[in-house]
């Protein structure tokens, strides 16, 4: 057996059972299946109305029917989490004999229209505890269409624009707004994976410097073989965790579209896992070869951590500049952002999801995430041939050249 | 057959010479000892034969040839202090560590197992290694040492932190190992136990050999020129003592003329009728004097040359 299948068999087995590992890759599914089941929970328990009651002080509503039964009515998303919901909503003469029937428990609110509705737009509500979302849109929609009935027949009066619907030059469909926190929710993921992994990486190696397990290594393996083990292996706890999580999510799909029907239809973005498994790779060798050559410089893990902050935030820069990439996602900035290779992997995951890459991109951002990758993984073998027995000091950059040249 | 040589060896680092000129063999079945006070240079000479060091001059044969890959398997080393994973469960660590130098992950395990058993420290071998006392974690370091059973064993200070029970288990595996023909490089500063167990030693001081031999070879030319003797009789007035004066234990201490030799006092005492002579020894000094004497800049050759002129 090869000694570097040993480093990453001994690696992976030692990061999988930590504490952190196991909260991270278990806890993170969790909180999103707790999430969801918070949502079909909230879903199932929202108050049902079916009668409501008003009193009309300001004579608005004087030409409908003493009792009407709405259906939400042709503007969308009225009525909430119940759009088929029938609501019957009764008139009273006055605040008494509404309050009566509130009283008995014929309806569940009771609105009073002031005699200055026409100028305040204020409305007064009387119920038990509180007024339910329904009741509040149904009634709404009362008063929408009588004052809509004033006026020539056109919703569009209402609401003059749904949605912008943007397209980029080449005429392809962008879609913006409804899917705002998803991609930022892939990023996160993403870099949780790849950064957890990559610090690991570095810890450990600190760790051996520090036990001086490193000189019993040294005499063992060579460096290569050991960075490519350590790499190996922990880059398997990144795509396990990576696995766990897409795994984690089609279960808290099918689950919550038990409950929850209007997540039934939802499926997950294969696309974009996809993009997101392709890129780990790379990028998680590009970010683990560049901790590693950090945790071969430093002697103290506190110093690492301070250096590995660098990468740290390079790796979420994207996420800054977030809503330039989601408003102008073939933008300067974002093409730039995505061919560097340290900020490619999180921009082209908040990119695919907002606009269709061009098709030279992907390809290209992976090659030179390759490419970076490689030309740190050897000199992170440099670094730690080097830098191995540098216990009480940090290797400078003076060194650090010298190590380059091949010293 | 020598497994280890290093020839003329030299490094410095930044503008100090920490190892210069230096020399030596170790053959099969033999107990090397590398002496010398901190600093001295016997760690970098270890880590320029472990190739953790590339050496500026000088040659470095281990095995008949450069270190290689291959080669690892057949090395065991002991670093000074530390040098085990504390997060990780003692037979974990000792497995893993063994599995990297080339033992089979079963065959690693009842190594392991049968080590510790062989150590007292069976109970231990599921504990982590952070819990255990200073001493048993030498003796699991030193297990890790020879788990793979190498030919070649390089121990820096194999005796720090024992009590003198665990030093004695720790010296028989030591002494079982060089009985089964492998070579052992051992630095250590405890003098007694360099006396007692090594074949040859080389002492460092400030980067250079500054002394080699046997230990006997060493103490003797180191002697001053007098003798120590036990008996009865008159010891006064022997030719060629230039004094004579009574040792704490009971015997008496003869200082000889210079260009007198031990031999000849002894032949002029047992020809005395009256003198009955039980014990008759050159006096030589311990490596512990000899150790201070020569980090203090005494040359054991200066001092001979002194003593015979």
């Amino acid at each position: 057996m090869n000694k570097w299948r040993v480093v990453a068999a001994h690696e992976y087995l030692n990061a999988v059972r930590r504490k952190g590992f196991l909260i991270a890759t278990f806890g993170m599914p969790l909180l999103f299946v707790v999430l969801f089941a918070g949502v079909a929970w909230l879903a199932l328990s929202a108050e049902r109305v079916d009668m409501l009651g008003y009193v009309d002080n300001a004579g608005l509503l004087r030409n409908s029917p003493a009792q009407v039964v709405l259906t939400g009515d042709h503007l969308k998303g009225q009525g909430g989490l119940f759009p088929d919901q029938p609501v019957a909503i009764t008139r009273y003469s006055d605040l008494t004999a509404g309050r009566a029937a509130l009283d008995n428990k014929t309806i569940a609110v009771l609105f009073v229209v002031p005699s200055d509705y026409a100028a305040t737009g204020h409305v007064t509500a009387y119920a038990p505890n509180h007024v339910p979302d329904l009741a509040q849109t149904r009634f709404t929609a009362l008063l929408r269409q009588a004052l809509l009935a004033a006026l020539p027949a056109d919703p569009r009066l209402i609401e003059p624009v749904v949605e912008v619907q943007v397209r980029t030059l080449d005429d392809q469909p962008s879609n913006t707004v409804s899917r705002i926190l998803i991609p930022l929710l892939y990023g996160i993921l993403f870099y949780v994976a790849t950064f957890s992994s990559s610090s690991y990486l570095m810890q450990s190696l600190v760790d051996e410097k520090e036990n001086r397990v490193m000189e019993v290594l040294g005499t063992s393996l060579s460096p290569g073989g050991l960075m490519l083990g350590k790499i190996l292996g922990l880059g398997a706890v990144g795509l396990t965790q990576l696995v766990t999580w897409v795994t984690g999510g089609v279960l808290a799909l099918a689950v919550a579209g038990n409950f929850v029907p209007d997540l039934a239809g939802v499926s997950l973005p294969w696309p974009t896992i996809a993009l997101m498994i392709a890129l780990f790779v790379p990028s998680y060798l590009l970010y683990a070869a560049s901790l590693a050559t950090v945790g071969a410089m430093v002697t103290v893990r506190q110093e690492g951590q301070q250096l590995a902050g660098i990468f740290s935030l390079l790796g979420a820069l994207p996420s800054w500049f977030f809503v330039s990439l989601l408003t102008d996602p073939n933008g300067p900035l974002a093409i730039a952002l995505s061919l560097f290779p340290y900020t490619a992997p999180m921009t082209l995951l908040l990119r695919q999801e907002t606009t269709a890459l061009p098709a030279w991109q992907i390809p290209t951002a992976l090659v030179i995430i390759t490419l970076a990758a490689a030309g740190m993984i050897w000199l992170a073998g440099r670094m730690l041939r080097y830098g191995m027995l540098r216990y009480g000091k940090r290797v400078g950059w003076r060194e650090l050249g010298r190590a380059l040249r091949g010293a | 057959m020598t497994l280890l040589e290093v020839e003329h060896v030299a490094k410095a680092f930044a503008d100090k010479e920490a190892v210069c000129d230096v020399s030596f063999q170790v053959g099969a079945g033999e107990l090397f000892g590398l002496l010398g006070p901190n600093g001295a240079g016997k760690t970098t000479t270890i880590r320029m034969i472990l190739d953790i060091l590339k050496p500026d001059r000088g040659r470095i044969v281990v095995l008949g040839g450069p270190l290689t890959e291959a080669k690892k398997n057949r090395i065991g080393y002991l670093p000074e202090e530390r040098g085990l994973y504390r997060d990780l469960k003692v037979l974990d660590c000792m497995v893993y560590l063994a599995e990297l130098k080339g033992v089979e992950r079963r065959e690693a395990r009842r190594r392991a197992l049968a080590y510790l058993e062989r150590v007292d420290l069976g109970r231990e071998a599921g504990k982590k290694v952070s819990e255990l006392s200073k001493g048993m974690q030498q003796k699991v370091q030193f297990g890790t040492t020879i788990l793979h059973e190498p030919d070649v064993m390089i121990i820096d200070e194999p005796f720090s932190g024992l009590d003198p029970v665990n030093t004695q288990m720790v010296k028989e595996q030591i002494f079982a190992f060089r009985q089964a023909g492998r070579a052992i490089l051992m630095s250590t500063h405890q003098m007694h136990l360099v006396e007692e167990m090594c074949d040859r030693l080389v002492m460092f001081n400030q980067g250079r050999i500054v002394l080699s031999g046997t230990p006997n070879e060493i103490r003797q030319r180191f002697a001053s020129n007098a003798v120590r003797v036990e008996g009865c009789g008159d010891l006064s007035a022997v030719p060629g003592v230039r004094e004579a004066r009574p040792d704490r234990a009971g015997g008496t201490d003869l200082l000889l003329e210079p260009g007198v030799a031990p031999g000849d006092v002894l032949r002029a005492l047992v020809a005395r009728p009256a003198t009955d002579i039980s014990r008759f020894e050159v006096i030589t000094p311990s490596l512990d004097e000899i150790f201070i004497r020569v980090a203090g800049g005494e040359s054991g050759d200066g001092l001979a040359a002194r003593g015979a002129a």
